[in-house]
């Protein structure tokens, strides 16, 4: 793959729900190692366009490629490029029936079929690393929402995924959780990971992303460094935006 | 009270026969639930309206209607079996819908959240089905499957009335001989109909809170 093929590159997408247009011609390239933070009013089509990447939103028109692979429709391809790009939701999802050690170890045996043995020594150092590794035996219910968040953030890692995608990953937790999370966040970037991230901490954007994306109305307003982003935006929208978060 | 004393071993003969009549009936009902069940989430539009129908039919024909077909048309029909076999296919047959109906919940109160989960995991869709669909919806219809399983308790009862010496056919059989102990008869079948169905329902309220899942 040569250096500057992007590793996501999102091609005239349109996303329709019915009589609704969600995303109006979107068309963006992450570079292996980026970190994209895409902004936005709420119902601009952020999540929308976060889940299109992963195809658990289908397209109406329009490519996706991931790592010089296009994004296909049948289910067995698909699952196999799902493999490779992680996810972490705003309500965690982690398998509520599993302990925490079940929940990171799962997919590496029952998608790579990685041995039990070699997955769970690496599972309980992702854990770990995102410092829940006393947790491991418990059940998800058991853990606060920062814990869970963080477990879950293990879980895909465990995957040795090519792309993160974050959707509002500290939306539904207490804010004395959020920094825990965002901590663990802003180490992957350190690490070379290329991510999109949906959020809405201001904090975060700044001093994390590489790039900003700012979305309203199912469109790409606004693409910008986050220094000229908030120091001096280019759109009214993006203006009007800042204005009100911040 | 004598009338009790003096036919208990009826009484348990026949208690027996109801918990036999409910074990048979209840198994096989909750087998074919299961595969009715799994038929409601299967790809396949055909599997999915055999259930819709089946399900649909058989839980608006009276329990009474089902155990009168089996003793009494079947076999008029040709089929040759016990009043106790008939009567367990009679309520297997009205059974299943119910148990069907409760694998469904179950599966359904799945959140939406652990099915997106799993697919971005890359999971396949006969893993997902039994990594997590299964495991968690069998779980949560744990609670419905023993409110079920009370409720075709008491329906066994109707098999009495059509000849099957069960429980409450033996006490009808004992009210003949002894209508002077009719209230110590019938308060004494309630005694160990409930005997039944109270634990279960006591159990199903722990499982309730022990097992199910809220996602
Ligand atoms: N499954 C769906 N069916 C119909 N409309 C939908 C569906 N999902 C999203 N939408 C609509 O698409 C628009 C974009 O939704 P989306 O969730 O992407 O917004 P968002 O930018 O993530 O907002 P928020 O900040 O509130 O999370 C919204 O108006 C929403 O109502
Ligand atoms: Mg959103």
């Amino acid at each position: 793959m040569p250096a500057n093929e992007p590793m996501i590159s999102i091609q005239g997408v349109e996303k329709w729900f019915g009589q609704f247009h969600a995303l109006k011609n979107v068309n963006l390239d992450v570079s292996p190692g980026e970190v994209v933070v895409i902004l936005g009013p709420s119902g601009s089509g952020k999540s929308t366009l976060c889940r299109t990447i992963n195809r658990l939103e289908s397209t109406s028109e329009g490519r996706i490629i991931i790592d010089g692979k296009e994004l296909p429709s049948e289910s067995k391809p698909l699952a196999q490029l799902r493999a490779e790009v992680g996810m972490v939701f705003q309500q965690f999802n982690l398998f509520s029936h599993m302990t925490v050690l079940e929940n990171v170890m799962l997919a590496p045996v029952q998608v790579l079929g990685q041995k039990p043995a070699e997955v769970r020594e690496r599972a309980l150092q992702l854990l770990e690393r995102v410092g829940v590794e006393h947790q491991a035996n418990k059940r998800p219910s058991a853990l606060s929402g920062g814990q869970q968040q963080r477990v879950a953030i293990a879980r895909a890692l465990a995957m040795k995924p090519k792309v993160m995608l974050f959707d509002e990953p500290t939306s539904a937790l207490d804010p004395e959780m959020i920094k825990e999370v965002l901590d663990v966040i802003v180490e992957l970037t350190g690490e070379g990971m290329t991510m999109v991230v949906v959020t809405h901490e201001m904090g975060f954007a700044q001093t994390a992303a590489d790039r900003i994306i700012f979305m309203a109305d199912g469109e790409i307003v606004e693409e910008n460094t986050p220094a000229e982003f908030f120091s001096s935006p280019k759109t009214a929208r993006a203006q009007d935006f800042l204005s009100k978060v911040l | 009270m004598n009338a009790v004393i003096e036919n208990f071993d009826v009484f348990i003969a026949a208690f027996g026969k109801t918990v036999l009549l409910t074990i048979i009936s209840g198994v096989i009902s909750i087998v074919f639930g299961l595969i009715l069940a799994s038929f409601s989430i299967s790809p396949s539009k055909f599997l999915r309206v055999v259930n819709a129908v089946y399900v649909g039919l058989m839980r608006n024909i009276p329990a009474a209607a089902h155990l009168f077909f089996t003793i009494f048309v079947l076999p008029l029909l040709g089929v040759k079996l016990s009043f106790f076999a008939l009567a367990c296919i009679g309520i297997t047959v009205y059974f299943s819908a119910y148990f069907s109906d409760a694998f469904r919940s179950g599966i359904n109160s799945i959140g939406r959240g652990q099915l997106e989960a799993a697919q971005a995991l890359g999971l396949k869709k006969s893993k997902i089905l039994r990594q997590i669909v299964f495991p968690q919806g069998i779980r949560n219809s744990v609670p419905p499957l023993i409110n079920t399983m009370i409720a075709l308790i008491k329906v066994t009862a109707i098999a009495g009335v059509f000849g099957v010496t069960e429980l409450f056919g033996g006490m009808l059989q004992l009210i003949n001989t002894n209508d002077s102990a009719v209230i110590a008869l019938m308060v004494f079948t309630a005694l160990l109909y409930s005997i039944l169905t109270i634990p279960a329902g006591y159990i199903a309220g722990i499982v309730e809170r022990k097992v199910v899942f809220t996602t």
